[in-house]
């Protein structure tokens, strides 16, 4: 029943990738503004554009440009850019360890640490930790997170010069082995600081409201008048009966993880594939907008079956029930 | 437990000692060697400006390469650079280089005129971006290893100068024997670059940096500075911020445009200096003549008129531009019969004439704006709305970024004002490329046709004498002053910001180049960046005290959990995987 499942879900993913590669395929072809005058830059001569149309195949129909598209992406060829000239493979994935180190990075802290909060003040409604707590969330939610980035900077970086400005390394001093591991981690803290601001607050509202009800159902009581403690054993089972809807959160951010710190990137010109996306849509490099595209929803759909899966493993009902949904 | 606390202290410790030898090594191979660093906002994708479509990077194009000729940072003069000097036949026809002796490649090969040659016919054939500085030239010819001739189709008194403005920006002489035979595009010397330029390029870690060397063969003599890292840094608050910090000394706003509102408060930081000679890129309005309002050049007159420059000069860009008054700039080939200097009752008593009273709202007219916000013309679009509203225009503001813009603009020509900015170059030849009614890219946009004006652009072009020249060019000013197809508004000024305490002698301190770094010198190169011991030290203590208080806490749970183990044993077993839920 199980393999049938996984193996079902498996299947779906092959229809659901090849409409998101046509839709992201369309959705920037009717982007106003031509590519090739954007390539070709100002003061351009007429033979020149036509002939970085004709480079690019931007002067072939636009179904005919699509189907020479989802051929090549089947032979594993994402194109060439435009601005760089080099395989879009190439360049997409020598940006993708750097977005992965820092998001998931973040991602484990803010979920960690907004579970940890959360099971706390949820198991303690209305206590002075829970209200302190829950204020102060709510404010670092609220704040842009850019202007909280550039606080951070202007205090931790600038004035207390603590820690760097920007980027991911000191390439001035190129550093080695321990010492650039070093480097790189003092580079993280600032941009992982501002982005734990921003989602850990989520992490945590859901698990204390999640926390909270659980507390209200009858096992509960039950375990209650049975005389167990509010002791960490008591809390383990609460957490996993109110894990589901903070799993969910978790997975769908870890889906847009790939592409959703273009804004934290940019600020602290760290060199991932948030920055490439911005760069790519100033240029409008087409063929590596759509491997961007193509890599971020490659992982969205992954992350889905894997939070999909980790429902089956955790919710004992979709495990033995007829038939999952 | 007690094994994780020992874990944890070992951990510190190690942490803590190799900061210190991070630290100490890092500034022990800071002595001796000169760095400057400078920033760039976007992360080039290739290193070679000919087939840099983007026009990747300047600082690698004026100092890994080199070119036969440049500009001079006002552009008034042409400076020679692999070509020594030059000859121009009687006829206005040839123009032969004398090539400098002795140039090598940073590979130790011997720099000739067949690269010369190889490279103009590389631009052509291609064809690159560059193609449009070559299309008055015929053919090249090599006549020894240290001379070569530029034919052209006919006399042009505005090409050398074209080649000069071409050349600052690509037209960067190649390599023959590393690009000949193979796919010019695809060579991987665009990524790493071999030119005759006063560095050497080492490196390129994509959306970092970029590191030079000194090259120490330059036939201009070995650069002041060992070291160049071109930092890549998208976001100017935070390139200023790095400028602040003294881990970048150098930021010019061609390569990281700033905001100018962002420049007030740092003028006042002591050992920040900020030069802002005339840029010579200039925003202008651009009237689409085939509109049915617009298409009445009285009316794009008044519109002149009742624009206040010296206003949007300081209101839109903090004083870091010069208001226009005329067609071109201030200097040789200036009009002053045909200035428009702002005169508001001028504009009224215009609007008047044609017929264009007021509502009960105060509005004449209205028109669409279409503007795009590099080199902060968003601001200035907000200030002109606010100066036409005096007069009784109201503007629609349309925006879009810089390619949505010019497909509106330039490609569907579906506007009616537009607000553009481009280099106008040197030459007035350079004026035509944007009232050539032959709609061709970016040009003619305007769709002004003027059979006067045209013959006397194609005129001017063939004669070589100054003054018979400038008798043409004040006639064609004074077409456009009665016309006003397009209206030269502000000349924005090329801001160049540098750390004074740290680096001396950059380009425009000297007036050759905003990127010319190849006498800068360096009096204090940046400090390493991760900071000082005590982080590191900060950074062991505090993993040491997390992990003694998860320690302490742990044992405190499992003393409670055994208190409550021997509470339970009455309840009996609990099912496995925690209780069902209902």
């Amino acid at each position: 029943m199980l393999q049938r499942y996984i193996l079902v879900r498996l299947l779906q993913i092959v229809p659901v990738l090849l409409a998101i590669v046509t839709i992201n395929f369309f959705i920037i072809h009717l982007v106003p503004g031509d590519p090739a005058i954007a390539i070709a830059g100002p003061a351009a001569s007429q033979a020149y554009i036509d002939s970085v149309r004709r480079q690019f195949g931007f002067d072939k129909p636009i179904f005919e440009q699509y189907f020479i598209y989802i051929y090549n992406l089947l032979l594993g060829n994402l194109g060439i850019s435009v601005a760089a000239r080099r395989p879009v493979l190439d360049i997409v994935l020598e940006r993708v360890p750097a977005t992965l180190l820092l998001m998931m990075t973040a991602w484990f802290a803010s979920l960690g640490l907004g579970i940890f909060l959360g099971t706390k003040a949820g198991m303690r409604r209305g206590s002075r930790f829970d209200r302190a707590v829950s204020l102060s969330a709510l404010t670092l939610y609220s704040i842009p997170v850019f202007w909280l980035a550039l606080g951070f900077v202007s205090v931790f970086a600038l004035r207390l010069r603590i820690f760097p400005i920007s980027g991911m390394m000191d390439t001035v001093h190129p550093a080695q082995g321990i010492a650039l591991a070093l480097d790189i981690g003092a580079h993280m803290v600032l941009p992982i600081v501002s982005m734990i601001a921003f989602y850990m607050p989520q992490f945590y509202q859901l698990t204390r409201t999640s926390v909270a009800e659980t507390l209200q159902e009858d096992f509960v009581k039950t375990l209650r008048a049975a005389g167990l403690q509010r002791t960490s054993t008591f809390s383990r089972y609460i957490l996993k009966n109110s894990s589901l809807p903070t799993i969910t959160l978790a997975g769908l951010w870890l889906g847009y993880s790939l592409t959703g710190a273009v804004l934290i990137e940019v600020i602290f010109a760290w060199p991932g594939l948030g920055r490439l996306l911005f760069d790519s849509t100033l240029t409008r490099d087409y063929p590596v907008l759509l491997g961007v595209f193509l890599v971020a929803s490659v992982m969205v759909v992954v992350v889905a079956l894997a939070t999909d899966l980790l429902y089956v493993f955790l919710d004992p009902r979709m495990r033995y029930g007829s038939e999952p949904s | 437990m007690k094994r994780s606390l020992v874990l944890a202290c070992v951990l510190a410790t190690v942490l803590s000692v190799s900061a210190v030898g991070v630290v100490t090594s890092n500034a022990a191979r800071a002595q001796g060697e000169t760095v400057l660093v400078v920033a760039q906002q976007s992360d080039p994708g290739i290193l070679n400006n000919m087939l840099g479509d983007t026009l990747g990077s300047f600082f690698v194009h004026y100092n890994v390469w080199s070119e036969l000729v440049h500009l001079s940072y006002d552009q008034q003069t042409i400076i020679p650079q692999l070509a020594q000097s030059w000859t121009i036949s009687s006829d206005g026809l040839n123009y032969t280089f004398h090539l400098r002796p002795g140039v090598k490649w940073h590979d130790g090969v011997a720099f000739t005129a067949d690269d010369v040659k190889f490279t103009m016919d590389t631009a052509v054939a291609l064809p690159t971006w560059a193609i449009a500085y070559l299309q008055p030239v015929n053919s090249t010819v090599v006549n020894d290893p240290l001379n070569i001739t530029f034919v052209l189709k006919q006399p042009d008194a505005g090409w050398l100068t074209l080649l000069a403005f071409g050349s600052d920006f690509g037209l960067n002489i190649l390599p023959k024997h590393l690009y000949e035979g193979t796919n010019i595009t695809a060579n991987s010397h665009n990524q790493a670059p071999v030119g005759t330029g006063p560095f050497k390029f080492v490196s390129h870690i994509p959306a970092q940096s970029i590191t030079l060397a000194a090259n120490p063969d330059y036939w201009g003599g070995k650069p002041g500075v060992d070291k160049i890292v071109i930092k890549i840094i998208p976001s100017s608050a935070t390139a200023l911020q790095e400028l602040q910090a003294g881990t970048i000394q150098y930021v010019n706003t061609f390569d990281n445009p700033v905001l100018f509102s962002q420049l007030p408060p740092l003028a006042q930081i002591a050992n920040i200096q900020i030069s802002h000679p005339t840029g010579g890129v200039l925003t202008w309005f651009l009237y689409n003549t085939r509109d049915s309002v617009l298409g009445n050049a009285t009316l794009r007159q008044a519109i002149g008129y009742a624009i206040n420059r010296t206003e949007l000069a300081q209101k839109a860009y903090y004083a870091y531009a010069e208001p226009m008054d005329g067609f071109y700039l201030a200097g040789k080939w200036y009009n002053s019969a045909a200035a428009l200097a702002y005169n508001p009752q001028k504009a009224i008593q215009l609007l008047d004439q044609l017929g264009l009273t007021p509502n009960s709202q105060g509005v004449r007219l209205t028109l669409e704006f279409a503007f795009h916000p590099l080199f902060g013309m968003d601001i200035e679009a907000q200030v002109v709305k606010e100066q036409l509203a005096q007069v009784g225009i109201a503007l629609t503001l349309w925006s879009g970024d810089y390619p949505t813009w010019f497909d509106k603009v330039h490609v569907q020509g579906n506007y009616q004002l537009a607000l553009r900015a481009s280099q106008i170059g040197p030459d007035p030849d350079l004026l035509w490329q944007w009232l050539d009614p032959t709609h061709e890219g970016e040009s003619g946009s305007t769709f002004f046709n003027n059979t006067a004006m045209n013959n006397l652009f194609s005129q001017a072009k063939q004669i070589t004498d100054f003054t018979q020249r400038k008798a043409l060019y004040d006639q064609v000013q004074v077409i456009l002053h009665d016309n006003v197809p397009v209206l030269p508004l502000t000349n924005i000024e090329d801001v160049n910001l540098w750390r004074s305490d740290m680096v001396s002698n950059l380009g425009p301190q000297r007036n050759t180049d905003r990127w010319d770094l190849a006498t800068a010198s360096v009096v204090a190169s940046p400090a390493p960046e991760p900071l000082s011991v005590y982080v590191y030290v900060g950074i062991g203590a505090a993993v040491v005290i997390v992990v003694a208080a998860i320690v302490v806490w742990r044992m405190q749970a499992s003393k409670k959990a055994k208190m409550a183990r021997e509470e339970d044993k009455d309840i009996g077993p609990q099912p496995p995987g925690g209780p069902p839920r209902p």
